[in-house]
C-alpha cells in the first residue's frame, strides 16, 4: 500500500518512467525568494523509506547528474523514495556563485531532506552523497539522523577538492596550448587576490572557498551510524584518507562498510562516452542492497 | 555586423519564483524542460534554448549559463524553454550518439510544439554548436519560426572533412611516411581509415576543381554542408533572422571566416540585415570553459533579443507543421 503525503509544492511536473513504473516529480520548492529545484522519485509499490541524494559541484555536478538520474530511479524500482536536489547558486535553483557557501549547502540539504521526511510519512531515511556531496551528505548526518550514510568517492578534505579542481585547470590550459604566461597568476593566488577564480567555467568564490576549509568528513559525521564508502580507482586498496576515516568512524562505533570498484574517472572533465559506465551499474546494485538492508533491518527493529 | 554589448539599465530578470518543471512528448519519450516566465508584459513570443551535444550536458548548461539566459530574456517579455534531450538530465529515453550531421532535430520539434500547444505562435531557436544544428534541421519542420540563433556552430559538413580540405597533399604523404603508420598498413582497420582519409582528400580537390570550372556562385559542399546551407536558405527565404555568434578563437569561426568569403558570403549577403554575425567575444565560446565567454554569450544574445525580435514581418501566426 503506497501512503504518501500529498506534495506540498506548487506546479510540481510528473513523469511514469515506462521501464521502472517510478513515478517522477520535478517541481521548485522552499522559500519564495529562496527557491530549490528538486525531483521525487517515487517508487510503484510499497515504500520501504526515503533516500536523499546530494549531488557533487560544479562540473562534477554536470559530469554525474544522469548518473544521480539512473541511480534514483533504480533505488526508487527497488521501494525507495528518492529526493534529488539543487543547492542554492547551482543548476536550477535560486541564488548566484557569491551565495554558495558550505553552511547554505547544508541548510538546503536539511531543508530537501525535511521535504522528503514529509513524503514518506515518516519512514526511515538514509543519504547518499557523492564527491562534495559526501561531505554535505556527512555534515547533515547530525541534523537529518539518517539511518545509514552512503558514500561515493567522497570529498574528505575541501583543501585537496579545490587543488583538483585549479590542476584541471592548469590541465585545460596546457591541452589548449596556451603559452606560458608570466603575469598569469595560479588560480589559488587569483583566489587569495580578487575573491574569485574561474575554474574551467565555474567561478570559484572565497566565501565558499574560506567557508568549507574548516570542514573534514572524519570530524563532520556525528554519530554511530552505518556508512557505506565507495571507492573509485586503479588501486586495489583503499587510498590513505578514506581509510582514514574508515578506521576513524570504526572507532566511534560506526559500522563501515567499504567496496572499491577499479575505475578512475575524471570528475572535472566532460564524459563524451554514451555506453552507460559499467562502473556505475555495478555501483547502483551494491549501494542498493546495502541501502535496502540498512532500511529493511530499521523496520524490523 | 556586431551587436553592441550595452546593458540596458534597471532590466529586471526572472528567479526560479517565476518557474515551472514540465514535461512534454517527443515521440516514445517524454523531455523535461523548466519553462521562465516573463516578468515584464509578455511580447507573446517564446525561445527555446537547445544545448549542445553531450551526455553530461544538462539543461541549465554549464555554470547555469541556459539559467542565466532564461532568466535575462524574461526580463524583455520572452517566455523561455530550456530542456533535456532524450536520454540525457531528467528526460526519459535512452542515450544515444551525438552525430553533428544527424542532429535530435525531433527533439527540438517536439519542444516547440509543445510551445505552440502552450499558445506560442512565434518561436525563436537558440542553439549551441551541436544544438545549432538541431535548431536548423527543426526549423525546416515549423511555422513560426522567427529568428534563429546559432552560437560557435560549423557550417561544415562534417569535422573530418574539414579537416581534409584544410590539410595539404604533402602534409598528408610526409605523415603517412611515419614508421606508425606504415605499419598500419598491415592493419585492416587501419588501411580502411587511411583508405577513408585519402578518399575525403580526394573528393575535396575533385570538389574544389569543378566549382572552379562551374559556378563561381555554387556552394562548396565539402566546405559548407549542404543541409546547412538548405536549412539557412529555408529560413531566410521566410524572412526569419538568424545571427550567428563566435568567439574571436572559436576554431569554428576560422572556417567560418574563410567560407564567408567566398559563395557561402555572397549567398548570405543576398539577406541583408536578417543575418548577422556577432564575434567579438575574447576566447572560445565553444564549450563556454570560461565565465568571461558565457557573459559575453548572454550579452550578445540578449542584445538580439531585445533589438531584433519579435518582428512583424514574420510568417503566419497560426502554427501549422510544414513536413511531418
Amino acid at each position: 500500500m503506497n501512503v504518501l503525503s500529498d506534495p506540498p509544492v506548487r506546479n510540481a511536473a510528473t513523469r511514469l518512467d515506462p521501464e521502472t513504473g517510478v513515478v517522477e516529480e520535478a517541481a521548485f520548492f522552499g522559500r519564495e525568494s529562496e527557491m530549490l529545484f528538486g525531483v521525487t522519485h517515487l517508487p510503484p509499490g510499497e515504500v520501504l523509506g526515503g533516500v536523499l541524494i546530494c549531488s557533487p559541484l560544479h562540473a562534477e555536478f554536470l559530469r554525474h547528474y544522469r548518473n544521480e538520474v539512473l541511480v534514483a530511479r533504480k533505488l526508487a524500482s527497488r521501494g525507495l523514495a528518492v529526493h534529488r536536489f539543487h543547492y542554492r547558486g547551482a543548476g536550477q535553483s535560486d541564488g548566484g556563485d557569491s551565495e554558495l557557501t558550505f553552511e547554505s549547502m547544508v541548510e538546503d540539504t536539511v531543508a530537501a531532506g525535511d521535504r522528503l521526511r514529509e513524503r514518506i510519512d515518516g519512514r526511515p531515511l538514509s543519504l547518499l552523497g557523492t564527491r562534495w556531496g559526501g561531505l554535505i551528505a556527512g555534515s547533515a548526518v547530525s541534523r537529518l539522523d539518517p539511518v545509514a550514510l552512503a558514500l561515493w568517492e567522497p570529498v574528505t578534505d575541501p583543501a585537496a577538492y579545490f587543488q583538483e579542481g585549479f590542476r584541471a585547470l592548469l590541465l585545460h590550459r596546457l591541452k589548449e596550448g596556451r603559452p606560458k604566461e608570466n603575469d598569469t597568476p595560479l588560480p589559488q593566488d587569483q583566489l587569495r587576490r580578487t575573491g574569485s577564480v574561474d575554474v574551467l567555467g565555474y567561478s570559484i568564490e572565497r566565501s565558499l572557498y574560506e567557508s568549507a576549509l574548516p570542514h573534514r568528513l572524519e570530524a563532520e559525521i556525528r554519530g554511530a551510524l552505518p556508512v557505506f564508502l565507495l571507492q573509485l580507482s586503479r588501486g586495489s586498496a583503499l587510498r590513505k584518507p578514506l581509510a582514514a576515516i574508515e578506521s576513524e568512524l570504526e572507532s566511534r562505533g560506526c559500522q563501515v562498510t567499504t567496496h572499491l570498484i577499479r575505475e578512475q574517472v575524471a570528475w572535472w572533465f566532460q564524459d563524451t562516452d554514451v555506453s552507460q559506465s559499467q562502473w556505475l551499474t555495478a555501483a547502483s546494485e551494491i549501494t542498493g542492497d546495502w541501502l535496502f538492508e540498512m532500511h529493511t533491518a530499521r523496520s524490523l527493529g | 555586423m556586431t551587436i553592441a554589448r550595452v546593458s540596458p539599465p534597471g532590466s529586471p530578470s526572472a528567479t526560479a519564483r517565476d518557474e515551472e518543471a514540465v514535461y512534454f512528448p517527443a515521440g516514445a519519450h517524454q523531455l523535461f524542460g523548466v519553462l521562465t516566465r516573463p516578468v515584464v508584459e509578455s511580447n507573446g513570443c517564446a525561445v527555446l534554448l537547445i544545448k549542445g551535444g553531450s551526455p553530461n550536458l544538462v539543461s541549465f548548461q554549464r555554470n547555469r549559463l541556459a539559467v542565466r539566459i532564461a532568466r535575462r530574456a524574461a526580463g524583455l517579455g520572452y517566455h523561455v524553454l530550456r530542456f533535456d534531450w532524450h536520454g540525457v538530465g531528467e528526460s526519459g529515453g535512452p542515450l544515444e550518439v551525438f552525430r553533428l550531421d544527424r542532429p535530435f532535430g525531433d527533439d527540438v520539434v517536439a519542444a516547440v510544439k509543445w510551445l505552440q500547444a502552450q499558445g506560442f505562435a512565434q518561436v525563436v531557436l537558440v542553439g549551441s554548436c551541436y544544438g545549432g544544428r538541431a535548431a536548423l534541421m527543426a526549423a525546416r519542420k515549423l511555422h513560426g519560426v522567427q529568428g534563429v540563433v546559432l552560437v560557435s556552430m560549423s557550417v561544415a559538413y562534417d569535422l573530418y572533412r574539414l579537416r581534409a580540405d584544410n590539410v595539404a597533399v604533402t602534409q598528408y604523404v610526409r605523415r603517412g611516411m611515419s614508421l606508425r603508420r606504415l605499419r598500419g598498413l598491415f592493419n585492416s582497420t587501419m588501411r580502411r581509415a587511411y583508405a577513408r582519409v585519402a578518399w575525403d582528400k580526394v573528393r575535396a580537390i575533385v570538389a574544389r576543381r569543378w566549382r572552379r570550372l562551374t559556378s563561381r556562385d555554387s556552394i562548396d559542399p565539402t566546405l559548407v554542408s549542404t543541409d546547412v546551407f538548405g536549412q539557412l536558405k529555408h529560413l531566410l527565404d521566410r524572412r526569419a533572422r538568424v545571427l550567428f555568434i563566435y568567439g574571436t578563437e572559436d576554431p569554428f569561426y576560422r572556417h567560418f571566416r574563410r567560407v564567408n568569403e567566398g559563395a557561402f558570403g555572397r549567398f548570405l549577403a543576398r539577406y541583408g540585415d536578417l543575418v548577422e554575425v556577432s564575434a567579438d567575444i575574447d576566447g572560445v565560446v565553444h564549450e563556454y570553459t570560461t565565465v568571461a565567454v558565457q557573459d559575453g554569450t548572454v550579452e550578445a544574445v540578449a542584445q538580439w533579443l531585445r533589438h531584433r525580435l519579435p518582428t512583424t514581418e514574420s510568417q503566419p501566426l497560426v502554427a501549422e507543421q510544414v513536413e511531418s
